[in-house]
């Protein structure tokens, strides 16, 4: 994230233009969210990235390190709707979605929306929840619509969804399909904060605030569901080299070919790590994407989307490692 | 040599019964046979490792092409096994050191690597023959096919080679890679030892693997060679027919039997008539005689005409046959069908095959054999200065050759000529050849112009700010497809010298110096 301190681009830096405009409102949520959401810099990064390329976020990690409160900020500083679903064994499918029900007043049938009409979804502890459950989730996800009583419904956009998942070591929890894993745009783990950071938190909580959660009264709306709609279209101008699409497919392809990955990711991470790279060099700034900011992006995108063989488990080797073991070993972009 | 001590069943076997014959001596003496060859090998093949730390496939090579002389005490064991005399280790270390020097250079050099190399060995060291007399000796012994012995040599080579191979898998997978402690530590290990893990760990499995194969190889042969000698001079019959002889030689004149028997022929001589008061009992006699010697021929005929008399047994060899017959012969096989014959000679045709492929394959891979025993072997060793430079990055041919005399002009011709990406990519190749070749940076394919300009910043070069701004213009013209202003092109152009031309001068300077 400190390329720009390295690498300042005169040219752009003389010519504000509308880069320069989307950028400067990317970074004013961004230090909203950061008011909240302390020493989480990276999942923070991530989770605008998510909202950029109009993608779902999967948010790995132990209960308690500010989850909800990251999609709270997010939701908050961009004047959005919020809602949170935690996902339990017994939920239902149109717990998520909605349902019709039969209103004896006026004796007619009326629809409930679910909390998946919103802008900002929290679904917590998703592999908690049965297939099923999970499914129409993903379903809402990926046609970003609802379907009750055969009647189609248009969610809101902007439309994004954070899972989080506890660690699957963890008892009654159900892994996610890998096909969909596959839906959720990136993957990021949310660690236990360093002890600067956590006394920063604690100081924060316990002064002028009853009990222990940390209200988000302090973060301001600086931008507008619409405004992030332009941002969205905006990532889509940012400029790539043929060499990067091809660099791209190269890695993705090396997850397929690669030993000891059980199954590799599928053409929608080569799309994802495009429109995520995009978004990335949005957040920062620029205006064309370099094999810098796929790499950057790469473990986010393709550590959900890879399953490594039960020998490699076994000997612990993490994903991480094997894609970093792949972003060192193919070649980089060829001009 | 008193056969009738021999502590091995004599019979006519073919060419693989008998080596079976030699993996059971092998087996029944391989606790002693191993104990020799460690004894004649280890201290030597420890001492080349120590000699040649660098070169541990050089060691398992000598040992392997010294192999006709540490077999030598495994016959030893062998031929002394076969006549029940068990050698001590001391009789085994006097012995052996003086069968080492027997016919010395043509075992290790043109005897070496004769492929009846095992069954021809007793010859010279049991019986003692050299010279004509050897060959002739051999030819004889030959002349029933020794494909066996051929095949057999083939096959512990590939066997051998397998187990060292395994032995070597075995040990790396042992080896926590992925333990950072444990890789530096090897790392440390090797660096300073002047090892190579890899080399090494395929040394230590081939020598390990001679070890296991050789009894039963040098077993292998003298059994062989034990049944040819039966065969062609009969030591089965010999062997019965001594044992038969020593019988009839110990048996003793019984007195007794002959006395009662002339006393008994005494007592009936005067008395002629007692034969002849019972002639119908005789020829009744003599009727049953008749009659059991027909019942026991028909038995006879009965019991040949059995399973057992009428199994049948192939051999295969080669024999010099007349031409007139050959056409003869052709026809009947023609009208023969699933001949085992041609089965055999289709393996025997495919087994050659397999071996011409892997010669020309060794054949093809001679340079690089070459060029790892030329004394580069250090290069295996991941270090800075051997590691093989990049020749490509970013699709940039980064080799010195391919880069104009001039840089500056060729690159100031491509800007003049409105070929502004290839001039500014030829000033980057070229600075990045220069990094390369002369400032020892190390780049991965991986890397991207960004990584390689941190590596670069890493070392706190004179040129990294040059470097810095270089990549900078580079990434923007080649991802952000804009290209740099005159000024600025003509400035990195000028600069350039100053920063990897100027250093090339004073390096030559240096050489010079020194």
């Amino acid at each position: 994230m400190n390329e720009e301190n390295q690498f300042q681009n005169p040219e752009q830096a003389q010519t504000p233009d509308t880069f320069k405009l989307c950028h400067d409102k990317i970074q004013a949520i961004r230090q909203q969210v950061k008011k909240a959401v302390i020493g989480q810099d990276q999942v923070v990064d991530l989770a605008l990235v998510s909202l950029l390329a109009a993608g779902h976020l999967l948010i790995e990690g132990v209960p308690g390190l500010g989850k909800t409160l990251l999609v709270k900020s997010i939701a908050k500083a961009i004047s959005g709707n919020f809602a949170r679903i935690q996902f339990t064994p017994d939920l239902m499918p149109s717990d998520v979605t909605g349902h019709a029900f039969f209103d004896q007043k006026d004796s007619s049938f009326k629809i409930r929306k679910g909390p998946a009409f919103t802008n900002l979804l929290l679904a917590d502890e998703i592999n908690r929840a049965p297939a099923k459950t999970q499914a129409s989730l993903l379903e809402v996800m990926q046609e970003q619509q609802i379907t009750i009583e055969g009647r189609p419904y248009k969610l809101d956009k902007p439309f994004m969804v954070l899972a989080t998942q506890n660690p699957l070591e963890q008892e009654g929890t159900y892994a996610l399909p890998e096909a969909e894993l596959d839906r959720f745009l990136l993957n990021a783990t949310i660690e236990y904060p360093d002890a600067d950071s956590e006394q920063a938190i604690v100081k924060m909580i316990t002064e002028g605030h009853v009990g222990d959660s940390f209200a988000t009264e302090q973060i301001e709306a600086v931008a507008s569901p619409q405004d992030i709609l332009k941002l969205q279209k905006a990532v889509t101008k940012i400029e790539v080299d043929d060499s990067l699409y091809a660099y791209t497919v190269r890695l993705v392809q090396a997850t397929r070919q690669w030993p000891g990955i059980r199954a590799g990711a599928g053409p929608r991470a080569s799309i994802a790590l495009i429109r995520c790279a995009k978004a990335l060099v949005l957040l920062r700034g620029g205006r064309y994407v370099t094999p810098d900011d796929i790499k950057q992006i790469a473990t986010s995108v393709l550590r959900h989307r890879i399953s490594l063989s039960a020998e490699l488990e076994i000997e612990g080797v993490k994903v991480t490692n094997v894609i970093h073991d792949i972003l060192e070993q193919v070649e980089a972009p060829r001009n | 040599m008193d056969l009738s001590k021999i502590s091995i069943k004599l019979r006519p076997r073919n060419g693989y019964a008998a080596i079976d014959l030699g993996t059971r001596m092998a087996q029944r003496n391989w606790r002693q046979m191993i104990l020799s060859c460690l004894i004649f090998t280890l201290p030597l093949y420890l001492f080349l490792l120590f000699l040649m730390p660098g070169h541990p496939l050089w060691v398992a090579i000598i040992i392997w092409w010294l192999k006709p002389l540490w077999e030598r005490p495994l016959l030893l064991i062998l031929s002394q096994d076969v006549f029940h005399q068990n050698l001590s280790l001391s009789d085994i270390l006097r012995n052996g050191f003086k069968l080492l020097f027997k016919q010395l250079i043509p075992s290790i050099s043109w005897r070496r690597f004769s492929p009846t190399r095992s069954f021809d060995a007793p010859v010279m060291q049991l019986e003692n023959l050299a010279g004509q007399a050897r060959s002739e000796r051999l030819s004889a012994l030959h002349s029933r096919s020794p494909s066996s012995i051929s095949g057999m040599t083939f096959m512990m080579h590939l066997v051998e080679g397998l187990i060292a191979f395994g032995i070597m898998t075995f040990i790396l997978q042992f080896i926590p890679m992925n333990d950072v402690e444990w890789t530096l530590f090897l790392e440390e290990l090797f660096n300073n030892t002047g090892l190579d893990l890899f080399y090494l760990l395929l040394s230590i499995g081939w020598y390990i693997a001679m070890l296991l194969i050789a009894p039963f190889y040098v077993a292998g042969g003298f059994s062989s060679y034990l049944n040819q000698r039966s065969i062609r001079e009969a030591w089965d019959l010999e062997l019965i027919f001594r044992q038969l002889a020593r019988k009839h030689k110990n048996k003793k004149f019984d007195y007794q039997n002959l006395t009662a028997s002339i006393l008994l022929c005494l007592f009936l001589l005067p008395s002629p008539n007692i034969f002849a008061a019972e002639p119908t009992a005789t020829a009744l006699k003599e009727d049953a005689y008749t009659k059991q010697k027909h019942s026991v021929k028909a038995t006879i005929k009965r019991i040949q005409e059995g399973p057992d008399y009428k199994r049948t047994e192939q051999t295969f060899e080669f024999r010099r046959i007349n031409p007139a017959e050959s056409d003869r012969d052709k026809n009947k096989e023609k009208n023969s069908s699933n001949d085992p014959l041609l089965s055999k000679e289709v393996a025997k045709l495919l087994s050659w095959l397999f071996l011409a492929a892997l010669v020309i394959y060794l054949l093809l891979k001679l340079p690089a054999i070459i060029d790892y025993f030329s004394g580069n072997s250090g290069a295996k060793n991941k270090t800075l200065d051997n590691k093989k430079k990049p020749e490509q990055l970013f699709g940039l041919d980064l080799k010195q050759e391919s880069l104009p005399d001039d840089v500056v002009t060729e690159a100031l011709n491509l800007w003049q000529a409105q070929q502004a990406r290839e001039a500014l990519g030829l000033l980057y190749r070229a600075s990045l050849s220069k990094l390369i070749h002369e400032y020892d940076c190390e780049f991965e394919d991986g890397f991207t112009e960004l990584e390689c300009y941190q590596i670069v910043h890493s070392k706190n070069l004179a040129l990294t700010p040059y470097f810095e701004k270089l990549t900078q213009y580079w990434r923007l013209l080649a991802y952000g497809h804009q290209l740099p202003s005159e000024p600025i092109f003509l400035s990195l152009l000028n600069q350039w010298p100053n920063y990897f031309e100027a250093e090339e001068a004073t390096s030559e300077e240096v050489d010079h110096e020194q």
